[in-house]
């Protein structure tokens, strides 16, 4: 039995429960992944003129990649392509810092064309029960809004843009509508907050193509930790419980009696004197 | 922006987001006729990369000694290029203590294969089956198991001892990584004494099997059983969502505040999988 109690906890309990590095210990390099958002389209991904994707088919998630901070030239062909000399999208530097987490993403601007777009991934750490839901409109669409339960939560965001929020951990129904509007063009969808996670919900396609879809990416490791585990109120399982608390009743009682028949005893004798 | 149900909005736009380019939501700077620039900055920052090597499908790539087509066509954007990548121009300016993102010095490294999954909403994972039940033959422990959250800020308990509670924003058994967490009450004034009582005594290498909701069961040894002041608990390391996945049972004991009804300590339980 190995039972480590008061002093020498300290090194039980570092050993058993502290020696762990945070999650994300690795702050000297940049999380860079790669969302395709443009419809029938499939690419290649070049990354400093080097074929990184091939045949990266729309709606895919790849990464996250760990790269040193520094700038990344990204272009994106035409998957038949024989290098990044004739990108469809770029190319683009993305200056990349350490620390940070990054999404890239292929997608149409307002208007219908092939863009690019980084996106920073707020990892900044939200309480204990909360979750991150960041929205992003990176669809060939007009303003929209965001809709929790037939509500507007979100208004007017427009391609690029995102917007966040940080909820309590759950099941949210999304949908999304043209802004001031509450007719769903996407939707209504069950998207789940996670709690500690940034969950990212991208609306790609093309309004007018009729192919307009929500993409999720998740970056975890946000969380905060309970602060305490209050587990007992009796003190029946304590170390110090007093042995001599039985006595300590059984003294009060002798206590009282003594002082009650003290008590009868001085009004007893005041009756007699009054009645002399 | 609107803050429906007491939730915090924050919307930005696109020109906040310049202002802040190293922030959140920076647009790329989509520079249609940088393509040579691109190359160029791929010449000086691919200085001795593995990547140099990739040479035989791009010409410019490889053109470190005598490229001096691709030197000259980059000379007429040589200014720009260098405005790009000095602050405060679009690039953004570098956190402090990092190095400029456009110095030649951190040399991009070959790519590594890349990892891809679908981001359809339908096809994201199902989350782990939560545990429902834990037992301790050897010391008598059969309890249920509830799935908590928080109570304020600290773990939410059942309030009956003989029910226990999981943490259920952290890892469950079947979790690919991290604590699962399994905490409940050592007593109580309207319960009296609880199974978790009997921890505190058990011997290293006692077998703790979970059952989750799914049927499946996952077996434990105890590692170790530590008494911690609660002011010292790592409750980081208690409730670690990384590293090999493991359980952790959570209970009181230690000496009693009797005039505050609280114990001073918290006992963790130590447990690793086992076939």
């Amino acid at each position: 039995m190995r039972k480590t109690i008061a002093v020498g906890v300290a090194a039980g309990a570092l050993v058993a429960l502290a020696g762990i590095a945070p999650a994300n210990a690795a702050t000297d390099v940049a999380q860079l992944s790669v969302l395709h958002g443009v419809p029938d389209l499939t690419v290649d991904v070049y990354v400093n003129n080097e074929l990184t994707l091939d045949d990266f088919a729309p709606g895919d998630l790849a990464g996250p990649l760990e790269l040193p901070p520094g700038t990344y030239t990204v272009a994106i062909t035409a998957s038949d392509a024989a290098d990044a000399s004739a990108p469809a999208i770029g190319p683009v530097d993305l200056p990349l810092v350490g620390g940070e987490n990054y999404t890239a993403v292929a997608h149409l601007d307002a208007a219908g064309e092939p863009t690019a777009t980084l996106f920073t991934n707020d990892i900044s750490t939200v309480g204990a029960g909360e979750g991150r839901l960041t929205v992003r409109h990176v669809a060939a669409a007009p303003a929209v809004d965001i809709l929790a339960g037939g509500a507007a939560v979100i208004t007017n965001l427009v391609n690029p843009n995102e917007s966040m929020l940080t909820l309590p951990a759950g099941t949210v129904s999304a949908s999304v509508a043209a802004t001031g509007t509450t007719d769903p063009v996407i939707g209504p969808a069950d998207v789940n907050v996670a709690e500690g996670t940034n969950t990212i919900v991208y609306a790609w396609g093309s309004l007018e193509d009729s192919n307009l879809a929500l993409a999720i990416q998740t970056v975890g490791g946000l969380h905060s930790n309970p602060d305490g585990v209050p587990a007992g109120t009796a003190g029946l399982a304590a170390t110090n419980q007093p042995a001599d608390s039985g006595v300590w009743l059984i003294g009060g009682a002798a206590l009282a009696l003594v002082l009650g028949v003290s008590a009868a005893a001085v009004y007893g004798t005041r009756r007699l004197e009054t009645r002399r | 922006m609107v803050s429906l149900f007491g939730w915090r909005t924050v919307a930005r736009s696109a020109r906040q987001a310049r202002q802040r380019p190293g922030r959140r939501g920076g647009r790329v700077t989509t520079l249609g006729p940088v393509l040579v620039g691109g190359l160029l900055v791929a010449l000086l920052s691919g200085c001795g990369a593995p990547g140099a090597g990739s040479a035989g499908t791009d010409p410019a790539a490889g053109g470190f000694t005598g490229s001096g087509g691709v030197a000259a066509g980059a000379g007429a954007r040589g200014s720009q290029i260098t405005g790009e990548r000095v602050p405060p121009a679009p690039v953004p300016s570098p956190a402090p203590g990092q190095p400029a993102p456009g110095q030649p010095a951190p040399t991009p490294p070959a790519v590594p294969d890349v990892p891809r999954q679908s981001a359809d909403l339908a096809g994201q994972p199902a989350p782990a089956s939560p545990p429902v039940r834990v037992q301790v033959e050897s010391l008598g422990i059969d309890m249920s198991i509830e799935a908590v959250g928080l109570d304020g800020t600290a773990m939410a308990l059942p309030a009956n001892p003989a029910v226990a509670a999981w943490y259920r924003y952290g890892s469950a058994p079947h979790s690919p990584a991290g604590a699962t967490v399994i905490a409940a009450h050592v007593d109580s004034l309207v319960y009296d004494l609880g199974p978790f009582a009997r921890l505190a005594d058990a011997p290293g290498g006692t077998e703790i099997v979970l059952t989750t909701a799914d049927g499946a069961t996952q077996r434990y040894a105890i590692t170790a059983i530590d008494t911690v002041e609660k002011q010292s608990v790592p409750w980081a390391g208690v409730f670690d969502r990384a590293g090999q996945p493991r359980l952790t049972l959570v209970t009181c004991g230690g000496e009693f505040d009797y005039e505050a009804k609280r114990y001073l300590s918290n006992v963790l339980v130590s447990a690793v999988p086992v076939p």
